[in-house]
């Protein structure tokens, strides 16, 4: 199965796992806006960016080409 | 199967077509929202589903393809141990951006993202491999460097480090060229260069007939541009540092 979010729907799938965005589109915790949410390399990621969720502690990803590389490497077919 | 998500204005909260179930988030009640929140959350932490935007499915789902395909395994295979790991992610994303561009698809975000992550040199990388630099310039240098009795792989590092570090400042001398072309080749990189206050320029070359007219260019230079020049010779393997 296949789940695909829209543009649209960003938000939606950030308040679901507990995330939001603050005054400079950076993602961050909803309980502690000063948390700013990192990729699974550490960095800052904006909602702009935001690419989706992965399993495995819930890994926030990036929409760039490098993190689709890594992401073809380590996602089962 | 495949879900997806939207948030539109239109009524209709299910639409399903075949095998893919759109739903409209705006069309959902307070309680309906919360009964998706947990199932989406369930499907990632517990069935280790991905949860991906949907922009991002369509690319992963193209690079994939275009990665499976033997242009990039073999040139992967054989660059693999040859050069460092994190130029080989940058060149498995060149050749990816190359697909792109060749089907007339734009590529701007995709050379973005390849500097974003790596630097001037991912940048270098991708550029060198779109003008056919890897199997025209580095296969075959590696190759004639393995040929060498005294081959050594840090010779090989040294010299790829400089086309890749310095490949804005690098020309390469083909086959293909005549005397005369090679030279105009050059004078016209060198006024490029000068345009832009760069001061040196590399010249590349493999290969006997390209060693020979390297010096024929170096000759030609030496009146307008009398520095000093780097030579740095291997073989059939020549790169000569020219400095104005």
């Amino acid at each position: 199965m296949q789940i695909t979010f829209d543009k649209t729907a960003k938000g939606f799938i950030l308040n679901s796992f507990g995330k939001a965005t603050d005054k400079e589109g950076y993602l961050v915790e909803k309980n502690n806006s000063k948390q700013r949410v990192l990729t699974r390399d550490g960095q800052e990621i904006t909602e702009e960016e935001f690419g989706g969720i992965i399993p495995g502690s819930t890994i926030f990803v990036k929409n760039d080409l490098p993190t689709v590389m890594e992401l073809s490497d380590h996602l089962k077919p | 199967m495949q879900i997806i998500f939207q948030a539109f204005s239109n009524n209709k909260n299910i639409t399903v077509n075949g095998p893919v179930i759109i739903i409209n988030l705006n069309a959902l009640d307070k309680n309906q929202i919360i009964g998706i929140q947990k199932i989406i959350r369930y499907a990632v932490d517990k069935d280790r589903i991905p949860l991906l935007q949907d922009d991002t499915q369509k690319l992963l789902e193209d690079f994939k393809q275009v990665d499976r395909e033997s242009v990039s395994q073999n040139l992967i295979a054989y660059f693999k141990g040859k050069i460092p790991a994190i130029d080989i992610e940058a060149l498995r994303q060149s050749i990816y951006v190359k697909v792109v561009s060749d089907r007339g698809g734009d590529i701007k975000k995709l050379k973005w993202d390849i500097t974003a992550r790596y630097g001037n040199r991912g940048r270098n990388i991708c550029n060198l491999y779109s003008a056919g630099y890897f199997t025209s310039q580095i296969q075959p240098m590696y190759d004639e460097m393995l040929s060498q009795s005294d081959f050594s792989p840090s010779d090989f590092n040294i010299a790829y480090d400089r086309i890749v570090n310095e490949s804005p400042y690098a020309v390469f001398i083909n086959r293909e060229m005549s005397n005369q072309v090679a030279e105009k080749e050059v004078r016209d990189r060198i006024n490029t260069a000068l345009n832009y206050g760069i001061r040196y320029l590399n010249i590349h070359g493999i290969g006997e007939e390209n060693v020979e007219k390297i010096v024929y260019i170096l000759e030609k230079l030496k009146s307008d541009f009398p520095l000093p020049q780097e030579i740095k010779r291997q073989g059939n393997v020549i790169v000569v540092k020219i400095q104005f």
